[in-house]
């Protein structure tokens, strides 16, 4: 059988890349909006909150300086 | 700047097992309003996207899902105070309840089908600048080239839900990858799991060279909206 069959095992393991794929754009949101930040100045509002992060960047941690988005909503 | 991560929301009285810890070791709890309860925990900040705390937030997303119908809610959803929580649970009541019963008893399985050689790239190839000419040709050859991909995309999907149709709920897209065929998901009756993974088997053996990837059962990320 052409198939490969990979289960989320008791453990959780899974791949990030699957993770990222659901968490951080699948699922209900509290509020329809976010503003997108660099270095702690809002660059643009949108409609939809969102996160935005690479696979790359999250594997190695939050990120010190080079902020992309910022996941809480407007204040 | 204390406040509250969500991590889902249940409907009727599961709560959250005593021992179970969400994002950086923090108790998980239950707020309760309009029949429905947010299993959540008080930060101290808005938590930012990494690989350990997406898997926090997931585990207690799983450990809801395995003792009932769950919403589960995105990473980073954050709410100043209780106070906040239950309004939205409030406002959100008939929207929420209607969700958790078309959910309940169901899974979600991700199907990815490689093995192909991979989509184009959006771009002629590195080298030498070619002639203006000859480079909008390539370019034009390769967007062709992608859109081809995209529909052959569609098709096998279409073909795959042709299969899978009869023993799950529904499909929907999920991001590919470039070396993807086919990314979808389903939405599938616990009850109907292992008919589900002999069809999708079954499919994939008309598929050859082509194999499929499935993860799950997950908690239903990809039909919550």
């Amino acid at each position: 059988m052409a198939e490969t069959i990979t289960s989320i095992d008791p453990a959780g393991h899974v791949a990030l890349v699957d993770l990222v794929n659901r968490l951080l754009d699948r699922g209900v949101v509290v509020t329809g909006s976010v503003t997108i930040s660099v270095a702690d100045v809002d660059l643009l509002y949108l409609g939809l909150r969102l996160v935005l992060a690479s696979v790359d960047r999250i594997e190695r941690g939050p990120p010190s300086h080079d902020v992309v988005a910022i996941p809480s909503g407007p204040a | 700047m204390s406040g509250l991560h969500v991590y889902c929301v249940v409907s009727g009285d599961s709560i959250p097992p005593r021992a179970l810890l969400g994002l950086g070791g923090r108790p998980v709890a239950v707020w309760r309003a309009a029949d429905l309860g947010a299993w959540a925990s008080v930060l101290d900040a808005p938590p930012s996207p990494s690989g350990e705390l997406l898997r926090a937030h997931h585990d207690v997303v799983l450990a809801a899902f395995r003792v009932g119908s769950v919403l589960p809610v995105r990473f980073g959803q954050w709410l100043p105070d209780s106070t906040a929580l239950e309004s939205w649970l409030e406002r959100e009541k008939a929207r929420m309840c209607s969700a958790i019963e078309h959910l309940r008893d169901a899974v979600e399985f991700g199907v990815r089908v490689v093995g192909g050689e991979g989509e184009p790239v959006d771009a002629p190839p590195a080298g030498e600048a070619p002639a203006p000419r000859e480079y909008l040709r390539t370019l034009a050859r390769h967007r062709a080239a992608k859109r081809d991909a995209l529909l052959r995309r569609d098709a096998l999907a279409r073909r795959l839900w042709s299969a899978v149709g009869p023993v799950a709920r529904e499909q929907c897209a999920v991001p590919a990858g470039p070396g993807d065929l086919a990314a979808v998901a389903h939405l599938v009756d616990r009850a109907q799991v292992a008919p589900y993974r002999e069809a999708v088997g079954r499919f994939m053996e008309r598929q050859a060279p082509f194999r499929a990837e499935i993860t799950g059962p997950w908690p239903p990320w990809s039909f919550v909206t």
